[in-house]
């Protein structure tokens, strides 16, 4: 969501609201909690907020707050430092992405398992990839290292989600 | 895409539906930078209420590590292991007591490099690690210096010359020793082996009578002044400022509170652990 069809750039109240739950879904695999996902979101939008007005000018607002999700989920200073705001379980009552529902629930919670249970520079890169749709170049961009890096990463988490997600069953009819 | 990408994208899209809701997000974010603002911009109002009232009274009521109600723990001449360390940070020689078997830790193959030390046997990369010395100038934090908050563990920070010390211990007197002992090369060693909670005496400061207490330690040149409060204060800590060749931080309620000593970790300290003021 960038300026209106006004030209106008979004207010931050309207831009959170219609742009906080993808981030807020972002954070949540990112961190694999919902509580962390939490602080995770409001630390960038806490430093967004006091910038907002040139921010709201940026070329890509979206690109722009989301590479400040991902730094702050990446920060030393947040890994460090205890969580300041408990907050109750909230879950997202907004439209979420369409999931297929032919999918295998207990499939796909397995394959998060795996997926929550990867080293995180891996885990980064694969929701980048996977779940963003982002090119290689922009993981690299946005994480800070080079384009070689994403592949390895994005590689070697592949590879152990095939050794620990076994793929599944195909049930064959037995000839009658 | 491979059957492994497909299923993958699938699965992250399913999993992302137990994200937290997004309602009220603007508003949580708002009211998380009010408190940030606060706790930073309230102590500045703080330091003139503190400073106005010490001129006005000029008698205050001084806790001294001499008072009896304090809960001395011993201090015997076997320090069991505790050593002093020197660090380099931004050029400036940084100094602070460790326990026994604790050494520099190897950050080098870690995600982040940080200067670091811990019991042996620990591992180095993972975060926090029990002390990190960084240069100050980038901090981002949430809490004033010397706070001490429980989580898993006791963690804080403390600030000297141009580092800052955080620690995480799972014992509240380690993590404020090793804190409490961060000072700039030149700066006096303290004795912080043992510590006290001192108390004022009966007599109180115009007929509040609550009791205001402080953890010190017992051999150090600390002080801790109450006075009359100041009406429009804001409630908050200053964190130390340097007077002349000791520190001073401000508290301030209904009674303001300053807190004298010798370093600016151990002021912190100090003053984040006064209760009742």
């Amino acid at each position: 969501m960038n300026a209106g069809a006004s030209g106008a750039p979004p207010d931050f109240d309207t831009w959170v609201a219609v742009r906080g739950g993808a981030l807020l879904r972002l954070a949540y695999l990112l961190t694999g909690s919902a509580a962390d996902a939490e602080d995770v979101v409001q630390d960038a939008l806490v430093r967004a907020l006091p910038r907002w007005d040139r921010i709201a000018r940026a070329e890509d607002v979206d690109a722009y707050v989301r590479r400040m999700v991902i730094n702050a989920h990446t920060s030393w200073w947040r890994r460090w430092r205890r969580r300041e705001t408990p907050i109750a379980e909230f879950h997202d009552s907004s439209v979420p992405p369409a999931v297929d529902v032919d999918r295998d629930p207990v499939a796909d919670a397995a394959l998060w398992q795996a997926c929550r249970a990867l080293p995180e520079p891996q885990r980064t890169a694969l929701v980048l990839r996977y779940y963003e749709q982002l090119e290689y170049r922009e993981i690299a961009e946005l994480t800070g290292v080079r384009e070689g890096t994403v592949r390895s990463r994005v590689s070697r988490g592949l590879t152990a989600l095939r050794a620990s997600y076994p793929p599944p069953v195909v049930q064959q009819r037995s000839p009658r | 895409m491979s059957d492994l990408d497909e299923t993958l994208t699938g699965a992250l899209t399913r999993a992302a539906t137990d994200a937290p809701a997004a309602h009220g997000l603007a508003e949580r974010a708002r009211s998380r930078r009010r408190r940030r603002t606060r706790s930073r911009g309230a102590v500045g109002v703080t330091a003139v209420a503190a400073a106005t009232v010490a001129v006005i009274t000029g008698a205050p009521l001084v806790l001294s590590t001499s008072d009896d109600g304090g809960q001395a723990q011993p201090a015997g001449g076997d320090d069991g292991g505790w050593h002093t360390i020197t660090m380099s940070v931004e050029g400036d020689a940084i100094l602070a007591e460790l326990p026994a078997g604790w050494g520099a830790l190897d950050t080098a193959e870690c995600r982040f490099p940080v200067t670091a030390y811990g019991p042996e046997g620990t591992d180095p990369c993972a975060v926090p690690q029990p002390l990190v010395v960084r240069g100050s100038a980038n901090a981002d934090f949430a809490d004033l210096p010397g706070t001490l908050r429980h989580d898993d563990e006791w963690s804080g920070y403390v600030l000297t010359g141009p580092a800052a010390l955080m620690v995480s211990d799972p014992e509240r007197a380690t993590a404020r020793r090793i804190l409490a002992s961060a000072r700039v090369e030149g700066e006096d060693e303290v004795d912080l082996r043992a510590w006290t909670v001192a108390r004022p005496p009966t007599k109180d400061v115009h007929g509040q009578g609550d009791v205001i207490t402080g953890t010190l330690p017992t051999g150090a040149d600390v002080e801790i002044e109450v006075h009359p409060g100041y009406p429009d204060c804001d409630p908050g800590r200053m964190p130390a400022t340097r007077d002349r060749n000791l520190w001073t931080a401000s508290l301030c309620r209904d009674r303001a509170v300053t807190v004298t000593a010798p370093t600016q970790s151990l002021t912190d300290i100090v003053a984040a652990s006064v209760r009742g003021y």
